[in-house]
């Protein structure tokens, strides 16, 4: 009998521990009030501003609980820091071409575009009742050259140094002219002097109780759920209807998914395969997505290596790709293919006329001709072999689980196999995919380009021999001086001229090969407000993770009255 | 005495084995995660920057035994390290706010079902060729050979969102106020329902079977058939003659699946988007956040090593022939 006793005296202990220990859990993920006095009202029924709709349930990012952080320097900061709570002077949108005034009314290239000069808006306020003024705007930069960790755009890289000129305008210098580089100024969140002169190092700091100068402030935090509602002090509050942001934690696509058809969820941007089919005919009158391209795919070949070096095999490599079966097979049709320039259909006004219907074509009797005139020859294994004896074999590197490029991978692969092209994919994890691309160690690779407000920033990134993202290790005098030409010029029909010298070289020498442009995720329901963005209504980058464009959508959203 | 001391000295140093592995084995892999952070920002950070970066996640050049003996000391007064993909949040931060919903949602499901499997097996060797001892392990077997994140997504879509009876996602529901209060109380074993359930269903059948199967051994020993002869009473030849020797090995079973709590629910917590560590230590994987790694792997590793410990234990209280090392004429 005792010894029955003593098991089921155990099994009881390890029952009541288990308990415990979830009641200890449910402590530490107390309901927070934030520095105002309003308490919580989840009802949704009797805050002050609850006339003007509903709460809207918005899933930007899936992956795991939140963790409490709203520190706009740092990259894992939770969605809505910045450009709900904390603001830029001004948003450029990517999708639109846009511009979007917040903490400044103005901004200007004076000094032979050495001196970018930004007029701040007047009558700003902190959330928690102090002005809004130039020092902030100085403090915050101040912040970034004392600590560079911080300074994750590299500003201080490109600024020599800057001034307050007056009560509300500042000038930023700079050694030589680069107006595409404004937009960092632009676009870097502004904190507030009086609170974060005691954080020390904005990189390392935790943020739980954000004041800023956003249009929304935090409500409640936790680890599966936060809340932020309207800021009453907001310049322009009147402009946003909906009272309340609620971001629940998602830990999978599945499950999203499946509340995102429920109705669980108001706004979202994720992949979802037959989008028509999952989402939209659930319920047709409110059901919408729009995925408008944000970013050139490219296949990537290593200049460094002597065959791919020869604008021949690149030439063969692009013919023999048939993109369309790519955009079909591997993004659902989704994707659309891209334009030999590789650029994307908003900045079609950059487009040279004599590129603006150009294609793409798959010719692979073209391809197979273009190699054996340039002195290739089959071995007996249908396999090509260079005049120096090296075989036509390559690796081709992807991100292990990117499951839309892994299959383009495998177009790519049988569609070169047809010309006489052997590829072998290889899929690394994220980390070892970006030493291997970044250390040249790599022969193809599928990859993305960086986005920007006008295509300066995927091209300089792209093409020029100091830039940030040139895997292939592209390098040409004549090149980087279209892009100095570009920089330091506010007109834009010198900005056009310069563009249409990269296009040549895009088309003529491809330095990567592009495939299709990444699609922005983005699905909605219009149940309770309208005014989304839409193929019809392109004013903003639409989907909520793109931040701070989410600032500019809820700006324009209009509840549903009913 | 000796035997307890013996115990003590293994787990000693399995535990430190198993701290010095999990030092060893990130600083083995290739690539820095510095770099990858690196890699992130896409080449926008001033090397300056990369430098501040390295420093602030704790990846010095210092001799590797100072770092050894650092991250010894930084293990016992709680400072894991900062986690790379929620920077600057410590780790342990995460792992406080993730395990107990772990440890309420997986334990309690383990404790169920080997509570539940264990007497099940004994009821059903008792009525042995009943309807029960036949339907029971087979039906409980079916249930186990599916993949059991397959049922949790089955489960998730019949019983979530098809008809609607229970949550789909999140521990509990986020309009209740967290804290020692009842709407809060049901409204998380409400949202826990469906995962546990599937946890439960998806070992129920081990515990069962095992311990249908060691009861029949059991009962056909000459001391029960002897003492069943004599007349002892029916409960007292089924617990204590036959159940007391036939659970030891669901205890050696019940240590592992223990000691399995914090990793074995990764794919059903992931479905449910419950808050657990699962979910979190998927992430870190994805986004190689090795402090967060690291502590997870090492948080798995002790609870192995603690469940062993405790079942070492309390074997021993239960069958004393470990003690003397099967000098079997001492009690």
């Amino acid at each position: 009998m005792k010894v029955k006793r003593g098991l089921t005296l155990f099994l009881a202990l390890v029952f009541a521990l288990s308990v415990f220990l979830v009641g200890c859990g449910s402590k530490t993920t107390e309901t927070k009030t934030d520095t105002g006095s309003t308490k919580t009202n989840t009802g949704g029924g009797n805050s002050s501003t609850a006339a003007t709709g509903q709460p809207l349930n918005i899933v930007a990012t899936i992956g795991g609980n939140w963790q409490d952080n709203f520190n706009p320097f740092s990259t894992s900061a939770m969605g809505g820091t910045n450009g709900l709570i904390y603001q830029p002077m001004y948003y450029l949108d990517t999708v639109s071409t846009n511009e979007y005034p917040f903490l400044a009314t103005k901004y200007e290239w004076i000094n032979d575009n050495k001196t970018l000069e930004v007029t701040l808006r007047d009558g700003v306020k902190w959330s928690d009742g102090q002005p809004f003024t130039a020092d902030d705007v100085m403090f915050t930069f101040n912040l970034l050259k004392k600590y560079p960790a911080a300074d994750t755009s590299g500003i201080m890289k490109e600024v020599t140094s800057f001034e307050k000129k007056s009560d509300n305008v500042i000038d930023f210098n700079f050694s030589q002219p680069n107006v595409p580089f404004g937009v960092y100024i632009l676009q870097q969140p502004i904190v507030p002097q009086h609170i974060w002169k005691d954080l020390g190092d904005p990189s390392k700091a935790k943020v739980t109780n954000p004041v800023g100068t956003g249009p929304y402030m935090l409500d409640s935090f936790t680890p599966q759920d936060y809340k932020l509602k309207k800021n009453p002090k907001y310049y322009d509050a009147d402009s946003y209807a909906v009272p309340e942001l609620n971001y629940p934690a998602y830990d999978s696509n599945e499950s999203a998914q499946l509340a995102l058809v429920k109705g669980d969820i108001d706004w979202t941007g994720m992949f979802i395969p037959n989008v028509d089919k999952v989402y939209v005919d659930q319920d047709k009158d409110h059901n919408h997505y729009w995925f408008p391209p944000s970013n050139p795919v490219m296949l990537y070949p290593n200049l460094k290596n002597p065959i791919l070096k020869d604008i021949n095999v690149r030439k063969a490599i692009s013919m023999a790709i048939d993109r369309n079966k790519i955009s079909q097979q591997a993004e659902d049709g989704y994707a659309q293919v891209a334009n030999p320039t590789g650029m994307l259909p908003q900045f079609k006004d950059f487009i040279d006329p004599k590129y603006k219907d150009a294609k793409f074509t798959v010719d692979d009797a073209g391809a197979i001709k273009l190699l054996q005139d340039a002195g290739y020859k089959k071995g007996s294994d249908g396999i090509f072999v260079s005049p120096t004896g090296k075989k036509l074999s390559f690796t081709l590197q992807v991100v292990s689980g990117w499951s839309d490029w892994v299959t383009s991978c495998m177009v790519i692969t049988q569609d070169l196999k047809k010309i006489g092209i052997q590829v072998k994919v290889q899929q690394p994890q994220y980390g070892a995919y970006m030493t291997t691309i970044q250390g040249d160690k790599y022969d193809l690779a599928i990859g993305w380009t960086n986005g920007g407000p006008t295509p300066y920033k995927t091209f300089q990134d792209l093409l020029n021999s100091h830039g940030a993202w040139n895997i292939e290790k592209y390098s040409d005098p004549a090149t980087d001086a279209a892009l100095a030409e570009y920089q330091s010029t506010t007109d834009p029909a010198k900005q056009k001229e310069a563009m249409s010298k990269i296009e040549d070289v895009m088309v003529n020498q491809l330095p990567a090969i592009p495939l299709f442009y990444g699609p922005v995720w983005f699905e909605y329901s219009s149940k309770k407000y309208t005014g989304f963005p839409d193929q019809s209504n392109t004013y903003s980058h639409p989907s909520p993770y793109s931040w701070p464009a989410p600032a500019v959508v809820l700006s324009k959203l209009k509840p549903v009255s009913n | 005495m000796r035997y307890v001391l013996n115990r003590l000295g293994f787990f000693v140093l399995s535990l430190w084995a198993a701290i010095t592995i999990n030092f060893i084995l990130p600083r083995l892999m290739p690539g820095d995660p510095a770099d990858i952070m690196f890699a992130k920002f896409k080449g926008q950070l001033d090397p300056a920057a990369m430098a501040a970066m390295k420093k602030a996640f704790g990846l010095t050049d210092k001799p590797v035994i100072v770092q050894y003996f650092e991250y010894l000391r930084g293990l016992f007064i709680g400072n894991w390290g900062l986690s790379f993909s929620n920077y600057p949040t410590p780790v342990m931060d995460i792992i406080k706010h993730s395990v107990p919903w772990t440890i309420g949602l997986v334990g309690v499901a383990t404790v169920l079902a080997v509570i539940i499997g264990t007497s099940a097996g004994i009821y059903i060797s008792w009525k042995r060729q009943g309807i029960l001892d036949n339907t029971l392990p087979l039906l409980t077997m079916g249930i186990q050979s599916l993949p059991y994140f397959w049922v949790a997504l089955l489960f998730l879509f019949v019983f979530g969102f098809k008809l609607n009876w229970f949550p789909m996602a999140h521990g509990y529901d986020t309009s209740v106020t967290a804290g020692f209060n009842w709407p809060f109380f049901s409204s998380m074993l409400y949202h826990a329902f469906l995962p546990g359930i599937t946890i439960l269903l998806g070992s129920l059948s081990g515990w069962l079977v095992g311990m249908r199967n060691n009861m029949i051994n059991t009962l056909g020993e000459d001391y029960v058939v002897f003492a069943e002869a004599k007349g002892v009473s029916t409960s007292r030849l089924m617990f204590t003659y036959a159940a007391r020797n036939a659970i030891l090995p669901q205890l050696t079973s019940f240590a592992i699946a223990i000691g399995n709590v914090v990793s074995g629910s990764i794919l059903t917590e992931q479905v449910f988007s419950y808050p657990g560590i699962g979910g979190q230590l998927t992430n870190g994987v994805l986004q190689e956040d090795f402090p967060l790694i690291q502590s997870s792997f090492l948080l798995i590793a002790v609870s192995v090593l603690v469940a062993n410990f405790i079942v070492d234990m309390l074997y021993s209280r239960l069958d004393p022939r470990v003690r003397t090392g099967g000098a079997a004429n001492e009690s």
